[in-house]
């Protein structure tokens, strides 16, 4: 999402006069890109301590006001991965490890708190393991070259859906169907509700496909179904508190009962693993606390990439109209070279005020413009941050850097 | 245009029909991407631009009906409402069209349950006076368990 509009309207914004590359408004976006996920247990910088003192004081008391999720099992769980004394004890030591764990791992907040950002970040399940990343890394890349035999946006969408199945299926998760419409032009969203990835038929109908556009096809398709995951572990994670499939398709308003919430149903999780409490924080997110919050952000992301929309246009036709002046402009100063009549000369000015009209209008609409990207610049950096979303943004570096056509 | 989707939700809910019957009661099919895809259907009911009969991944059985409502047709929340009781709003996803709202068709004693998903434009009052974008009619068996 942060990528595909963010650097779309950025280029729009170049295009248009309005920012240069590398200017703030492209740095909000590009600096938000997640870096390649780790793995393993990290050994900690003993010397290392990105927090202050209150900083500190703040996460331990973070840590220690939710002892039903932080238990002394979780908290040594997270010492051990982040290379911390393991005491069972959310400490200094604790807190720091984390920081430095976070600021290894953009773009987590570096706090000293293992929440739902940081987690499937530090412990990689399902579609976040190398193992799984890589396989499916190999199968895109395949499809990428076999891109013109395929021959249909059908197929490849299939074929590329079906490598994330695979590993979908690895983490025992149900297969999510595809859904290509005209309509969604290069975006993609997983629609939980029939557990189907709505892909636009854009992305896979050009029979030619450059290294970008594989990249950015795999990567989605890899986001979208990091997304299905998100959704079955929160199933699981109501199973696990004794939900039947279908209180928990309820719960989950609503997901296919038969083919998710019964596997669901029969692969709990154990209340009180780190499984459990990582798909705790998607779901405060998307059902919980959060709810509200996540609600806004996604109704502003769509209104202010509409507003966007709108002045590009007015914009363009502002541009439109400047070029017109221009050449009008251009014309009459040739005709007063060839003829310098008064007549002639009363031409060039009023073609010149005229141009000076239009260039005034065009500043105007290119300074709505950039204000109206910047509203949605906001909308998307906050979409970003929620949980879900950064824990599915995280999966792009990965795949992006090894799906290329081989 | 209502009664489509509570004839189509009824025959869902009473037998185990296959993807090909339900996009034959709906109209004239047109594509058919095979298994594990969808069927596409010109609707009988001029109501609706098209219908997707979307067929389970694992089996040959129908997973959901997809209706598109055709531009000239309108259809409101309030319509639903009347029809088929109280709805339940689904949280977004980005990318999607409108906002879902959530209608449980269950019928009890039948051996399968619907649940529409509708996808919403919210007016000037919200939810209130929301238009309709499309709908989707999704089937699960009728059991608890």
């Amino acid at each position: 999402l942060q990528e595909r509009i963010g650097n779309q309207q950025v280029a729009r914004l170049v295009r248009a006069g309005v920012v240069v590359p590398g200017a703030p408004i492209g740095r909000v976006i590009l600096a938000r890109a997640p870096a390649a996920t780790p793995e393993a247990p990290v050994a900690a910088d003993a010397k290392a301590k990105p927090l202050d003192d209150a900083q500190v004081k703040d996460a331990i008391a973070w840590y220690r006001s939710q002892p039903k999720r932080y238990t002394p099992e979780i908290i040594t769980e997270i010492q051990k991965q982040v290379g911390a004394p393991q005491t069972g004890t959310a400490d200094e030591d604790t807190a720091q490890a984390v920081a430095v764990f976070q600021g290894k791992h953009p773009p987590l907040k570096v706090d000293g708190k293992a929440g739902p950002r940081t987690l499937p970040t530090a412990f990689q399940i399902g579609l976040r393991s190398t193992k799984s990343t890589a396989a499916y890394i190999a199968k895109a890349k395949t499809i990428a070259a076999d891109w013109v035999k395929l021959g249909s946006a059908e197929e490849r969408a299939k074929a590329l859906l079906a490598a994330a199945n695979e590993q979908l299926a690895a983490a025992k998760v149900p297969p999510v169907t595809p859904a290509l419409k005209d309509e969604v032009g290069e975006l993609a969203h997983f629609a939980f509700q029939t557990w189907t990835m709505v892909l636009g038929k854009k992305a896979f109908a050009k029979n030619t496909i450059t290294d970008d556009e594989a990249r950015a096809a795999a990567a989605t398709v890899y986001h979208e179904a990091r997304h299905a995951e998100q959704w079955f572990m929160m199933a699981r994670l109501l199973a696990g508190q004794g939900l039947k499939k279908k209180a928990i398709s309820k719960r989950l308003n609503t997901i296919p009962e038969d083919d998710v919430a019964k596997p669901a149903q029969d692969l709990p999780l154990a209340k009180g693993s780190m499984e459990a409490l990582i798909a705790q924080g998607w779901f405060d997110s998307v059902y919980g606390g959060g709810s509200a919050h996540r609600d806004e952000v996604l109704s502003r992301l769509k209104r202010t990439a509409r507003a966007t929309e709108a002045k590009q246009k007015v914009f363009d036709k502002k541009e439109a109209d400047r070029k017109k002046k221009e050449a009008a402009l251009t014309k009459a100063q040739d005709d007063f070279s060839n003829d310098p009549s008064a007549a002639n000369g009363r031409k060039v000015q009023a073609a010149q005020a005229a141009l000076d009209a239009a260039q005034k209008s065009e500043a105007a609409a290119a300074k709505d413009l950039a204000a109206a990207q910047e509203r949605e610049n906001q909308a998307i950096h906050d979409t970003v941050d929620l949980p879900e979303e950064t824990d599915a943004a995280m999966t792009h570096a990965p795949v992006k850097a090894g799906s290329a056509t081989p | 245009v209502i009664d489509t989707i509570e004839d189509l939700s009824r025959r869902l809910s009473e037998s185990a029909l296959s993807p090909r019957q339900v996009a034959d009661g709906l109209g004239t099919i047109i594509a058919d991407h095979g298994a594990g895809s969808d069927l596409v259907v010109r609707p009988n009911d001029a109501g609706f631009s098209e219908a997707r009969v979307m067929r389970k991944s694992t089996s040959d059985e129908p997973a959901f009906v997809e209706l598109s409502l055709s531009d000239g047709s309108s259809l409101s929340v309030a319509d639903l409402t009347a029809r088929f009781g109280e709805y339940s709003i689904a949280p977004m996803s980005h990318g999607e069209v409108g906002r879902p709202i959530v209608f449980d068709l269950e019928r009890p004693g039948l051996p399968y349950r619907c649940t529409l998903i509708a996808q919403v434009e919210p007016g000037a009052e919200g939810l209130a006076d929301a238009h309709v974008l499309s709908v989707i009619i999704r089937r699960d068996t009728n059991s608890d368990d």
